[in-house]
């Protein structure tokens, strides 16, 4: 299975420094459009959808590769040698990707320039008395069973049951887009480990300059995670957003390009 | 808004941060408070933090992206903080001019109920499958670790199952084994031997024969082969089910074994194994030959029904210790038979165990030697007394003179040795012949033992000397006045085979410790002093040193 259509893999533009852009958990690479556009001109920019997200090939989700970050890493930087990047690359990462792109960085620090991380949180749970991730495990508990809820609804879910296949992953073929496209059992998966993952420790580690966007009221990434990021990322930036919510790469693209050209393009 | 409170569902309008722009009265009542009190609020302070996670992870993207989203389960608070299931319903629409997301709640707990069940008999049916996934993997675990094969087969007698063992056997991969024919896989010869069986096992009866094979690796080896028969749930047969375990080291085994079992069978020695209690567990035929016991009356109880009654509590105790101490033990004891005779046993018992974890065995090997004791102790009189008189000989009266000194030396005793010669008993030996003295000899040790006590001895030396020792007279006269009725007694007239016999008898008397304090001191001195008597004439006696 090659690379580009396991992790439905994209690349807008010719020229230019490479922009490569992760997607969050229960997203796909549709969910950076409204930033794309702005530097089409200038940029080559690489957008892939995480196998099991997306358009992704389902087939190839493995529950045990994708039990940890590691195996979201290694899309990562499968997507980057499938488009034969060595170095010079800007990552864009939201949410886990955030993660996901320093722990990249920490394996190939050659590959990568900088980061720019959209709402990142190294540790979703509380970790008393010192960090305050947002959330108890309980919390995540109830995410996972309000998706098992608002998944049922998919006509295949139940397929596999009554097929008597063996669960995760194996159904294949076009997926409805609701959703982002991500399979119940992957899903689980996935959330599972965005939410239960601590990469606290790591954040050291990092040798690459990161920006680190940060939204005002933000339910996933409270601003105390930002200080916190801040802290232990060596050399970091910290730009707090005026936004709620989490996705300010959707709901308000302009501060994000405008935050990101400041990073990219030095003054 | 009066005409967003017409809506009979909860309806609020955000814009693109989730900022609440307005709502309806059915909203109030859910959330509580006024609409100037939630104007300007996020959508987010009326989620519970999982449903607030989720609007951020699936809702929002969606939203953005494609502009709606249809039937989301969420949960909303309460005013009593309780959390309510909802269906949400949201789409991009426009609010005072500008851009903004109305959403529309419905509580709908009878499809979230009918949705609950429905997932959870999705969770069952996972859990179900799992089951049947776990049980597979633990027969193929069981089937793979049996030393032997595991097979299935068919009516058609093709094959459905095949274990790791019976795959190396066949020497094929398992995808050419599954569903292939009995008569493809199996060699003629082993073939024509178990058809009788196949058939058998076919028509419903269990089949268990041996058969010798050509093993995985080419050598003969001896099977034990089970057919089970396959049912289905009405009882026809559809199959059988098939175990071969391979027996060559049994069977090779079971020869020695046959071997030690006749060697028990045969022997003469009684055998009897009891468990760690002493409860009998099996017998041989000698034991019922020696016992008179049958064997079924005496397995199951304890092995102390055979308890001679003769040893005390501390002998089955030392044991006991020496079984637990060496695990053996032998030596004679008492036992009973079935018709309460005592006997006397020589036995080993072996304390065994066949393995490590095997339970502890004791082996009773046993032999009734009561004739061989008996004669031994015939022997042993024999060489202590005189054979005519029955009377202990010198050695006895050695041996007993010498405990009686060493007690005697403790307790400051007296002890009297009286030496007696008969007198004129060569005449009558001479005149009247050998029968007719013998008589008088008889006749001799029974007037003496009849006049002294238990704790006296009268021993006959040979010939017609006797010796009487005194266990601490009171006095000399005493043992005086033993003397003179010793003389009284044996100088009466006796009548033998119609001839009247008259004898006398000469006393000689030592006294310990007086006379001496060693035993051949003391029976010396007697023996001079006896000497004096019979010089001073006969019927008569003397005391050591009175001349």
């Amino acid at each position: 299975m090659k690379i580009t259509t396991r992790n439905n893999t994209r690349m807008l533009g010719e020229q230019g420094p490479v922009l490569l852009y992760a997607h969050g958990f229960g997203c796909s690479q549709k969910m950076w459009s409204r930033i794309t556009p702005a530097f089409a001109d200038t940029h080559r920019q690489v957008l892939f959808d995480y196998v099991g997200s997306g358009q992704s090939d389902l087939a190839s989700f493995d529950p045990k590769r994708y039990a940890s970050l590691d195996g979201y890493v290694q899309d990562l930087l499968d997507v980057c040698d499938s488009f034969e990047l060595k170095s010079g690359v800007t990552f864009i990462g939201h949410s886990v990707s955030c993660s996901v792109g320093l722990l990249a960085s920490i394996a190939r620090p050659e590959l990568f320039d900088r980061l720019v991380l959209v709402g990142p949180s190294p540790c979703f749970l509380n970790d008393p008395p010192h960090y305050r991730g947002g959330f108890e495990r309980e919390d995540l508990e109830g995410l996972l069973s309000l998706m098992d809820q608002n998944y049922i609804g998919w006509a295949h879910y139940l397929a596999p049951v009554v097929a008597g296949a063996d669960g995760a992953g194996r159904a294949t073929g076009e997926l409805s887009d609701s959703f982002c496209s991500t399979e119940p059992a992957v899903a689980r998966v996935f959330a599972r480990t965005t939410f239960f993952a601590d990469n606290r420790a790591d954040l050291p580690r990092v040798t690459r300059p990161c920006l680190i966007l940060q939204h005002s009221q933000d339910t996933l990434a409270p601003l105390a995670v930002g200080d916190y990021l801040h802290a232990h990322l060596r050399g970091s930036r910290l730009k707090v957003l005026e936004v709620a919510g989490h996705c300010s790469h959707m709901t308000h693209p302009d501060q994000v390009v405008e935050a990101m050209r400041r990073f990219i393009i030095p003054a | 808004m009066p005409h967003l409170d017409e809506v009979p569902c909860p309806v609020l309008v955000t814009d693109s941060s989730g900022l609440i722009l307005t709502l309806n009265g059915s909203a109030l009542k859910i959330a509580g408070g006024s609409a100037e009190s939630w104007i300007g609020e996020r959508l987010d302070s009326l989620l519970p933090l999982p449903s607030r996670m989720f609007l951020q992870t699936h809702v929002w993207p969606m939203l953005l992206h494609d502009g709606f989203v249809s039937e989301v389960h969420l949960q909303l608070h309460d005013t009593q903080r309780q959390r309510v299931p909802v269906m949400v319903n949201c789409r991009r629409g426009q609010y005072a001019g500008a851009e903004a997301y109305v959403w529309v709640f419905f509580i709908a707990s009878e499809r979230s109920r009918f949705e609950a069940e429905l997932l959870d008999a999705r969770k069952r049916a996972d859990a179900a499958a799992a089951t049947v996934a776990e049980s597979e993997r633990f027969v193929k675990t069981i089937t793979n670790a049996v030393p032997g094969l595991v097979g299935c087969w068919d009516k058609e007698l093709r094959c459905r199952f095949a274990n790791i063992g019976y795959l190396e056997w066949f020497g094929r991969p398992h995808a050419e084994v599954i569903g292939a024919a009995l008569k493809d896989l199996m060699d003629a010869h082993t073939l024509r031997v178990s058809e009788p069986h196949i058939q058998a096992v076919l028509a419903g009866k269990p089949q268990r024969f041996e058969r010798s094979q050509t093993g995985a690796e080419g050598g003969q080896s001896h099977t034990l082969v089970n057919y089970i028969p396959d049912l289905d749930s009405t009882g026809k047969v559809i199959g059988f089910f098939e175990l071969v375990i391979d027996i060559t080291q049994l069977k090779e085994a079971e020869g020695e074994l046959r071997l030690a079992a006749s060697v028990v069978e045969n022997t003469a020695e009684a055998i009897l194994v009891t468990d760690e209690f002493d409860v009998i567990l099996s017998v041989n035929p000698a034991f019922t030959a020696v016992t008179g016991y049958p064997a079924s009356d005496v397995i199951g109880r304890p092995s102390s029904l055979l308890d001679g009654g003769r040893h005390d509590d501390a002998f089955r105790a030392t044991i006991q210790q020496e079984l637990a101490a060496r695990g053996r033990w032998k030596g004679e004891t008492w036992a009973r038979k079935q018709d309460g005779n005592i006997f006397l046993v020589w036995q080993t018992i072996t304390a065994i165990s066949a393995s490590l974890t095997a339970p502890l065995r004791r082996v009773s090997v046993f032999s009734d030697i009561t004739e061989r004791w008996r004669n031994d102790e015939r022997l042993r009189h024999l060489a202590f007394h005189d054979p005519l008189t029955d009377l202990p000989n010198r050695s006895l009266l050695l041996e007993r003179l010498g405990q009686l000194l060493d007690q005697t030396e403790r307790e400051q005793r007296q002890v009297a040795v009286l030496f007696l010669d008969l007198d004129r008993f060569k005449a009558v030996n001479d005149r009247l012949g050998h029968d007719v003295g013998d008589q008088l000899l008889k006749a001799v040790a029974r007037v003496l033992l009849g006049l002294v006590r238990q704790s006296d001895t009268v021993a006959r030396l040979g010939g017609d000397e006797f010796v009487v020792t005194l266990d601490n007279p009171e006095s000399r006269a005493q043992v005086e006045n033993i003397a003179k009725r010793v003389i009284g007694a044996i100088g009466e007239s006796r009548v033998f085979e119609g001839h009247t016999v008259e004898i006398g008898v000469s006393v000689g008397i030592a006294m310990y410790p007086h006379d001496g304090r060693t035993r051949e001191a003391l029976i010396s001195h007697a023996d001079t002093a006896l000497y004096a008597a019979k010089g001073a004439g006969r019927n008569s006696y003397r005391f050591f040193g009175d001349a």
